[in-house]
């Protein structure tokens, strides 16, 4: 294979020169701590830049008190803000990287819940979002907008940012004035494009006018806001070109969707195809001759390099890939396989979206980088029984800080649930998951034995310090159930006809095998307790998706409902009692199968067999995080075996008896990030 | 007292399905006083299952002092749309020497209820035609139905008085086809002039009450379809814990919730929906399509005037909250005229007494401002803050005001 070059370059940006090609570019963490940017800031931003990352572009500063749309926004246009930016570019300066900070005003998009302000906006057109109707600015209350900008851009500039970068895309008050459709006005802000092109024209001037030449000022463009504003890609060129023209701008920067209903276009799920916002980005390339930052979900080094020796960008931006793994940009250098990004949304996306900080499903350290992992006290002798996520994660770890570790396996292969999961039409990037962690557990030189089982008298004959147990879940099906949705993926149970599947979960799972059965030629339904059908699909901006296959494969949803009871009738014939709770009224249904998506109990024979059964979450000696379900609450191998409660005692009771601990479903059934988290949890606590 | 008649009643647990339990029309009294709803009771009460706590309540039911049939009977009649106690007492009042079985003025069924010859038909929008416009839906709650449907009378009722007002409510319950004709420009009748008398006003609230039944017996049968582009309607009740509540009442009334859909165009007897995830265009018959989107601001008057202050849904139409809110910050930021007697602690933080009067078009830069003010005036070409200047630089501070004129307060002297 040829070797990527073209990333490696460096860039010229405008007065200043960038290391190479690969951007952190600009996305929400809630890492502010009142409106004010932290040191979790910085050292999450500075992993990035010790990672290789050419560039780092900060996350939104608010340049008006107006503007409160989420609570965890930073408010840049407070003085006290400054401290926090030195903290962040001295992180990112540190490790080689230039470091930008983006400037925002919200507009319409907001709400007026935090500030107690009426929203303003180019016009009152309310956010399909927000579904608050703003108020149309005053001519002062832009002028008054426009000094904020200069003011936030000098507070950025002395805070020892290398530039600013000014956010005219998807969620900014100049795409409200950009937008025709948002943009009623009829002053000279409003009308034809250069009058709604006058805003963003006055902001460049006025931020221009206090950062200094050799600073740079970024733009950043984004189209595809909604289907009905169509052809607006022709008018985003056009902005652009007028802004190349006007010499003072050192790049631009692209973006594509909006928040609410295509929302899934800013952050798409996983199964969309690298390069799906080329197009924009090219665009405005081929107009300007301005260096172009392009966004696409870049999940491999050849798509990133591609797309720069096509010619398509300057620069690509790649967020989840390095949020899931910092030093993706060196390892793509070196030609080792980073941890890569699944586009799942679970953590990133769907945590910011309910008001929590960034995290990363695969990467339980992503926004606590700040909390350094300290090496082991004494090296351990770890046996974790159970190779899916929890106990790769687990044994991982624990080798990562200089513990002897070996995992066994009953199964052929290590992976579990995740493996069958990834099994799932257009779920296949779930797998990449258990392939990081192998490869973490490899380099971390974990010794795996597969097809092991392991019984109660393992640890006499391993005699280890430690024992993890990660031996998962089994399917809890109610007794009317004719399968599981993991029978169905493993194969195991093959429903045909008319299939019902019944979720309590709300997520993948029941979405996975409704398609998969409806694909196999099933009439299938779907049936839901809850307000509306796979609901939690809604935070990974994985419901489109879900909402068009499901129709094109004529399965038909149904929520509110609850099954009561299941007669079989005759074979192949199961009579339903449904509850519809809302109106107390019960309906009989009839099918050929059940497939159930309900919650799982913990496989935890083994745990009781070792003498489980103490499950005190405890804190941990660092961090401060809880460990779970530690037996007898104790790290030490040896130190807790007095005090621990149990008789199943292994060995004689004056025999030292290793520490136990569970992470993942066998602790409590939930969904992969818990797996991980437990299972580094566990091991940074060994 | 019948010991544990009322308490029994009043704390059994309401099976769902079975309807609203009693609710209380002031038809009792116990040692003189009067258990009822003393104000129209919310839409709450006859949309959902409710219980409401039957306080000890002498009935005469039993005659005997003995639990009865008829106790029964009292105490499950379902919420019929809650029907205001006048309060008079004209048939609540149990220690008459007669010994009548109590009743209501307006619910003469009250301590009839076991009567065979009972004549009121309880029925809701999709009982009547033995399914709901949802089809699915179907019977409600499971009421007592009336006699089997038949095609229904054409009927005329003449007089607008209480009799007639209720010989109209009933036959349209029983889905007859009802119009009813006064000379008088009023319905009510002489119950008009009952309740003009000083305190006999609750009459009036009958009158009111029949008009609510008039309006809400016009719509039955009438389908409604709710359609939202949102997973769920109704998302933004989730705030106030209503989300759920809210569609399970929808259910009950019939409504047919469209998720997923948007509006794209109204016909001729129809309205087009859009998928919003697949395209996909259907046509939903309808002869009426009421708009819920956000309201404009009504802001002709400050267009004209735009140096005048404005607040509430006139800057951007928002809830009653923000109305409050910036009402009482305009009037805030005004200069104290004089100091308050009452509500005085309303106005920390305002300007300190200017005198005794207030000055129009003073520096009240505190309402200019926006950081403690609503709206700065759009002819008012103020500069932008300088550097520095934020919210922690306080009010008026940073900025020239802009000269904002304000009419006198009414408290005023001019």
């Amino acid at each position: 294979m040829a070797p990527l070059v073209a990333m490696r370059q460096p860039a010229r940006v405008g007065p200043l020169t960038v290391r190479n090609r690969i951007v952190f570019a600009a996305h929400l963490t809630n890492y502010a701590v009142d409106g004010l940017p932290t040191a979790r800031h910085a050292a999450y931003y500075g992993a990035r830049a010790a990672g290789g990352a050419g560039l780092v572009i900060t996350e939104e500063h608010s340049v008006h008190p107006g503007d409160l749309p989420y609570e965890k926004l930073i408010r840049g246009y407070d003085p006290a803000a400054l401290p926090g930016y030195r903290l962040i570019t001295e992180a990112v300066h540190a490790h080689g990287a230039a470091v930008r900070a983006q400037l925002n005003h919200n507009g319409g998009q907001s709400s007026g819940r935090y500030p107690r302000r009426p929203v303003w906006a180019p016009s009152a057109v309310p956010d399909p979002t927000f579904a608050e109707v703003p108020v149309a600015m005053t001519a002062a209350q832009i002028d008054e907008l426009v000094a904020g900008y200069a003011d936030e851009a000098g507070r950025c500039v002395a805070g020892g940012f290398d530039g600013v970068e000014l956010q005219c895309s998807q969620p900014s008050v100049v795409r409200q004035f950009l937008s025709p459709a948002l943009n009623q006005r009829d002053d000279d802000y409003g009308g034809p494009l250069r009058h709604r092109a006058r805003f963003l024209l006055e902001v460049l001037d006025a931020v221009r006018a206090v950062v200094a030449p050799d600073h740079v000022v970024g733009v950043r463009l984004g189209c595809e806001h909604a289907v009905r504003y169509g052809g607006e890609r022709a008018e985003l060129v056009e902005v652009a070109t007028v802004l190349a023209g006007t010499g003072r701008i050192g790049y631009l920067n692209s973006a594509v969707g909006v928040a609410g209903a295509l929302q899934r276009r800013i952050a798409p799920p996983m199964g969309v195809p690298a390069g799906y916002a080329l197009p924009v980005a090219s665009a405005l390339r081929a107009a300007t001759g301005l260096p172009v930052i392009g966004i696409g979900r870049f999940t491999t080094a050849e798509q990133a390099d591609s797309a720069l020796t096509d010619g398509a960008y300057d620069l690509v931006g790649v967020v989840r890939g390095q949020v899931s793994d910092p030093d993706l940009v060196d390892k793509w250098f070196r030609g080792t396989a980073p941890r890569t990004g699944l586009g799942c949304n679970q953590e990133c996306v769907g945590r910011v979206g309910l008001n929590r900080s960034l995290g990363c499903v695969q990467n339980p350290r992503a926004g606590r980088e700040v909390v350094r992992m300290a090496g082991p006290v004494m090296r351990r002798r770890v046996v974790v029984v159970g190779g899916g996520p929890a106990g790769l994660r687990a044994a991982a770890t624990a080798a990562e800080r200089g513990h002897r570790v070996t995992l066994c396996e009953a199964e052929p292969d290590t992976g579990g649930q995740v493996t069958l999961a990834a099994s799932a039409s257009g779920r296949a990037e779930l797998g990449l998951a258990v392939n990081s962690l192998r490869a973490d557990c490899a380099r971390a030189g974990v010794v795996v034995h597969t097809g092991t089982a392991v019984d109660a008298g393992l640890p006499r004959r391993l005699d280890p310090d430690a024992v993890v147990l990660a031996t998962g879940s089994r399917p809890a099906r109610p007794p009317w159930a004719v399968a599981g949705v993991y029978d169905v993926l493993a194969g195991q149970a093959s429903p045909a006809g008319d299939v019902m599947v019944y979720d309590e979960l709300g997520f993948h799972q029941a979405a996975s095998v409704a398609l998969l059965l409806a694909d196999r030629g099933a009439r299938v339904r779907l049936l839901t307790p809850a307000m509306t059908p796979v609901q939690d699909l809604g935070t990974t901006l994985d419901r489109a998706r879900f909402r068009r296959r499901a129709a094109a494969l004529g399965v038909r949803c149904a929520n509110d409902r609850v099954i009561l009871d299941a007669t079989v009738t005759e074979p192949g014939r199961v009579l339903l009692t449904v509850l519809h709770h809302p109106t107390g009224l019960t309906e009989r249904e009839e099918c050929a199968a059940v497939v159930c998506a309900v919650p799982a109990e913990p496989v935890d024979e083994l745990w009781r067999e070792l003498g489980g059964g103490s499950v005190e979450p405890r804190r941990g000696p660092r961090g401060g995080w809880p460990v779970a379900g530690a037996v007898g609450g104790s790290a030490e191998p040896h130190g807790g075996a007095g005090r621990r409660a149990g008789g199943a005692a292994v060995g004689g009771s004056a025999e030292p008896r290793p520490a136990v601990y569970r992470v993942g479903d066998c602790l409590t059934p939930r969904r992969l990030d818990a797996a991980i988290a437990d299972g580094q949890r566990v091991g940074e606590a060994l | 007292m019948p010991a544990g008649s009322g308490q029994g009643a009043g704390s059994s647990e309401v099976p769902r399905g079975v309807g609203p339990s009693v609710v209380s029309r002031g038809a009792g009294s116990s040692e003189g006083s009067v258990a009822g709803i003393a104000a129209p009771a919310p839409l709450e009460a006859w949309t959902a299952p409710s219980r409401v706590l039957f306080g000890p309540i002498e009935t005469n039911l039993g005659r005997g002092r003995e639990l009865s049939e008829r106790h029964t009977a009292f105490y499950s009649r379902r919420a019929e749309r809650v029907r205001p106690a006048t309060l008079a007492n004209q048939h609540a009042w149990v220690r008459d020497p007669s010994n009548v079985l109590i009743s209501d003025e307006a619910e003469p069924d009250t301590g009839y209820e076991s009567e065979p010859d009972r004549l009121d038909v309880v029925a809701r929008p999709g009982e009547v035609a033995g399914g709901g416009p949802g089809g699915a839906v179907g019977p409600v709650l499971g009421s007592r139905l009336g006699p089997a449907p038949g095609p229904g009378f054409d009927v005329l009722v003449v007089g607008g008085g209480p009799t007639g007002m209720e010989a109209a409510r009933v036959a349209a319950l029983a889905g007859h086809r009802v119009r009813l004709a006064d000379r008088a420009d009023q319905l009510g009748g002489s119950l008009l002039l009952a309740a003009a008398l000083p305190g006999r006003v609750r009459f009036r609230l009958l009158v009111e009450w029949w008009h609510r039944e008039r309006e809400r017996l016009a719509a039955v049968g009438v389908g409604c379809a709710l359609v939202t582009p949102e997973p769920v309607v109704g998302t933004r009740l989730s705030r106030t814990g209503d989300l759920a509540d809210a569609n399970a009442r929808l259910y009950r009334a019939g409504v047919r919730c469209e998720p997923y859909v948007r509006l794209a165009a109204v016909g001729e007897g129809s309205a087009t929906l859009v998928e919003v995830h697949t395209g996909d265009r259907r046509e939903l018959a309808c002869d009426l399509v009421v708009d819920c989107a956000p309201a404009l601001p009504e802001d002709g008057v400050w267009r004209q005037r735009p140096w005048l202050a404005r607040a509430g849904d006139c800057v951007a139409p928002r809830t009653v909250h923000e109305a409050v809110l910036e009402g009482r910050r305009w009037a805030r930021s005004l200069p104290v005229a004089r100091a308050p007697e009452a509500g005085g602690e309303l106005l920390r933080g305002a300007r300190e007494p200017a005198g005794t009067r207030a000055v129009p078009g003073a520096s009240a830069t505190a309402a200019a401002r926006w950081w403690s003010g609503s709206e700065r005036s759009a002819g008012s070409p103020g500069p932008g803050p300088g550097p520095g200047s934020g919210p922690g630089s306080g009010p008026g501070s940073g900025t020239a005001a802009p000269r904002v004129e304000r009419p006198v307060p009414t408290n005023g002297d001019r």
